[in-house]
């Protein structure tokens, strides 16, 4: 359980964690749209990453995150990056950057490193992005955040207020959940059943009698919990006032104001096809 | 005034099968009643339509004297609070402080008075300390007192608690037990159902009301009940330690019939 | 065969910040065919020991040994399939751990999971479930429309048809009603007359006096008392930390007062009625 750090809220005091979510999910949004665009060339386009991974690292370190940690997440995806590596070189590409490798006599086209790299650097900014945003903000304050994002769509009768309920309720039974799962497996193992070894047929035997009580439990579940919320006056369709509520500070006027600058400069770059003289 | 009022109730799940069988009781204001019964008495059957989360009954429920149906759920929701017998699926906020928010919010109860609120009610059953808990760091017992205190928050006029301490261990329904003595005390007004199969918590009720078979089969006091073991063995239920001792020895049984010194002193002679 | 634990260490999460050491040098016998209650406070390590006792867990240094294999630190012998087989373990709240569409497969699935025919299967499942009382009108029927009680017992029955030598519950009488777990209790004694090792985790200290006739004390992971459970609650290995059933504390004063209360009367209401009167 220690090793799950994706996901996991880490409880420090930087300023990252002191930021109001919304404007955390803002500016995680806006620095994953700026590493999906592309300029006007190849070297502008490396330059400019580069800029973005360096605030990137900046936040991460504020955030008290170590290179790490972020190494551990990325770990087990090598295997599909080679892969993909793979799918690039075998794919024609036409590109501007012309010119390949000759290793024992297989072509590598510089653009299909290329492209593998620009697939390999969003994916580890996204992660890096994911890791701070969930390390900094409790899971709770995120689905007020998202909330409020999906507030406004209430005019059109979306039920922002349920999703958030739903959202805020399925976070709260994660550790009871699993700690379920444990426990039934701990069962049937006891029962004689192997989740590790055994030929196919035996594994999804076991992952049935896994998730079959799993589901019945869950619905069970479902069933009560529905009847204490009804029996304690809740109503999704009626007004009801806020326990937790988010408080706008100074630093995340300044944080706006940053995001709101940085996502125009890359958005004007993009659209005017800006190209670094080289 | 009778607080709970329910006449010639009945209810069948399906054609066939009925449940309960023409019902009837009052309860007054202010008494802690026990509602016991063998297995597929009913009981549970009638605490679900005294919640309000069953229809399609006959008869009649009157909380507070206001008609229990479809259009007056919600206000006597208002009313009834109820503590449900699975710690964990109760248990709806993500920490102590935000499951009492809960109920509070629902309230439409403005944010300035809430966190006084909290505090207040999760001390009433001691667990201010537990505020910022999350539920998988606490015991069974402990979750049920969050629970009550939910409800206590809601300040009801009664307190249906469907077999609150069936799944709690020892320790955790000795806690349960001394809290309901606590809130007697607070709240002398509240009118307390406790749906039980537990003779040691039913013996400290005012009343018990026994089903069997889908009928009401005993009214009374407790000790009227448990002092008369053919009807209890006829209603399937088990004697409390001392009224065993009563059973044996009759003839000799103290004053204090719950004092085991009296007992020892008498047994002595 | 005793089970036996020599130096049983076990730490959950180590070289984390998280470590926890939940057995601390747990060395003790549970003999053949006796009926042995465990007790514990709430992170004793009570179930850390029981996990041990089918390999479920595996010690972080010391020896278990269970139907003479032997389980090393952090080795998972080869032959884990027949200790789990020997010692059957009941968790608590068992009825989660039924997923098939009918009664009679779902206890079925045991047995066939430690190799035994499909013939075989059936025939140890519909004794099993003789034998917790449920009949055949039960065999084809979803486990799922059965009441809370019933499941249990099918759970239950699951187990038994793995025809284990010993048989472990963690608190199965928990959530029942006084008139079911009366008959699930009479169920236990009833194996245990027929020769079943029976291993209880509890925390009801009734049941400990009415049924066991040894007591394994835990508490921070450590074991300390093993001892009748005369001595645990009448003599002198007496522990203040637990409730007392109401029938001690009348014998307590009792013997204060001068009274001779013999040793069969110590254990149930009835007995020490029945033994008074005689007197």
């Amino acid at each position: 359980m220690a090793s799950i750090t994706l996901g996991r809220y880490m409880p420090y005091h930087s300023l990252m964690h002191r930021l109001d979510p919304r404007i955390k999910l803002f500016a995680m949004i806006s620095l994953m749209v700026s590493i999906f665009l592309r300029f006007g060339s190849v070297w502008t386009d490396l330059t400019l990453y580069a800029v973005i991974f360096l605030l990137i690292s900046f936040i991460m370190r504020m955030t008290n995150i170590k290179f790490s940690q972020l190494y551990r997440q990325l770990k087990p995806l090598w295997l599909m990056l080679v892969f993909l590596l793979v799918i690039n070189l075998l794919l024609p590409n036409t590109q501007e950057l012309s010119g390949y490798l000759d290793l024992w006599g297989i072509k590598i086209y510089y653009a299909a490193l290329l492209q593998t790299f620009y697939i390999v650097f969003r994916l580890v900014l996204m992660i890096a992005l994911t890791l701070v945003i969930t390390a900094s903000t409790r899971p709770l304050d995120l689905t007020y955040a998202i909330e409020w994002y999906l507030s406004p769509l209430k005019v059109v009768r979306f039920p922002s207020h349920e999703v958030a309920m739903t959202m805020s309720i399925a976070l709260r039974f994660i550790p009871t959940l699993l700690e379920e799962t444990y426990r039934i497996m701990k069962a049937q193992a006891s029962r004689g059943v192997d989740f590790i070894h055994g030929k196919l047929k035996e594994k999804l035997r076991a992952m049935v009698s896994l998730i079959v009580p799993l589901f019945i439990s869950a619905f069970q579940r479902s069933e009560e919990l529905a009847n204490a919320m009804e029996a304690r006056g809740y109503d999704p369709s009626a007004k009801r006032t806020r326990y937790r509520e988010l408080t706008w500070h100074r630093c995340d006027t300044f944080a706006l104001l940053f995001m709101m600058v940085y996502l125009s400069l890359f958005v004007a770059l993009y659209v005017s096809g800006f190209t670094l003289p080289l | 005034m009778a607080m709970i009022k329910v006449e010639h109730l009945s209810f069948a799940y399906e054609a066939n099968k009925t449940v309960l069988n023409d019902i009837s009781f009052h309860i007054p204001q202010g008494q802690f009643v026990a509602l016991m019964g063998h297995n597929g008495s009913g009981k549970s059957t009638l605490a679900k339509l005294l919640a309000g989360l069953l229809e399609n009954k006959t008869g009649i429920i009157k909380i507070d004297d206001e008609l229990l149906n479809a259009s007056s759920i919600r206000d006597i929701r208002k009313k009834l609070g109820i503590v449900f017998q699975n710690p964990d699926n109760q248990f709806i906020g993500s920490t102590v402080a935000d499951d009492l928010a809960f109920g509070l919010e629902n309230r439409f109860v403005p944010h300035e008075l809430m966190q006084k609120r909290i505090e207040a009610f999760a001390d009433q059953v001691g667990m201010k300390a537990f505020l910022h808990q999350e539920p998988t760091s606490l015991s069974g017992g402990q979750k049920q007192r969050v629970a009550i205190a939910g409800v206590l928050a809601m300040e009801p006029k009664v307190l249906l608690l469907d077999e609150a301490t069936a799944m709690l261990d020892p320790q955790g329904k000795k806690e349960i037990r001394e809290l309901m003595l606590r809130i007697r005390l607070q709240y002398p007004t509240l009118t307390i159902l406790a749906i039980t199969h537990d003779v040691e918590e039913a013996v400290l009720a005012d009343q018990i009301l026994v089903l069997k078979e889908g009928r009401l089969a005993f009214h009374g006091l407790p000790d009227t009940l448990f002092r008369d073991v053919s009807l209890v063995q006829d209603l399937k239920l088990s004697l409390p330690f001392v009224y065993e001792l009563l059973a044996a020895f009759p003839k000799i049984a103290p004053k204090s019939l719950f004092d085991l010194d009296a007992w020892a002193e008498v047994l002595c002679r | 065969m005793p089970i036996k634990l020599n130096h049983v260490f076990h730490i959950y999460s180590q070289k984390t910040p998280f470590q926890f050491e939940a057995l601390q040098d747990v060395s003790l016998v549970i003999e053949e065919k006796s009926f042995t209650a465990i007790i514990g406070h709430t992170g004793s390590g009570k179930s850390t020991l029981i996990q041990h006792l089918n390999a479920l867990l595996l010690p972080t240094s010391g020896e278990v040994e269970v139907n003479g294999i032997v389980i090393r630190a952090n080795q998972l012998p080869k032959d884990v399939k027949k200790i789990r087989q020997y010692a059957g373990v009941v968790f608590q709240f068992p009825e989660a751990q039924l997923f098939e569409e009918r009664v009679l497969d779902d206890v079925m699935f045991g047995p066939l999971n430690f190799g035994k025919t499909k013939n075989e299967a059936r025939e140890a499942a519909q004794l099993a479930l003789q034998q917790v009382g449920l009949d055949s009108s039960f065999f084809e029927r979803s486990p799922f429309e059965l009441s809370g009680g019933e499941r249990r017992r099918v759970a239950i029955a699951g187990i038994l048809a793995m025809q284990p030598k010993v048989l472990i519950l963690d608190e199965p009488t928990a959530g029942l009603d006084p008139e079911r777990a009366s008959h699930m209790m009479s169920l236990f004694t009833k194996l245990h007359q027929q020769g079943m090792t029976i291993i209880l985790v509890t925390h009801d200290m009734e049941l400990v006096l009415q049924f066991a006739n040894q007591v394994i004390v835990m508490e921070q992971g450590k074991v300390i008392a093993q001892t009748s459970p005369q001595n645990l609650f009448y003599g002198a290995s007496r522990q203040e930390s637990f409730i007392r059933p109401p029938l001690v504390q009348l014998i307590e004063k009792l013997r204060k007062k001068g009274k001779t209360i013999t040793a069969n009367q110590e254990r149930s209401l009835v007995d020490f009625i029945a033994g008074w009167k005689v007197n």
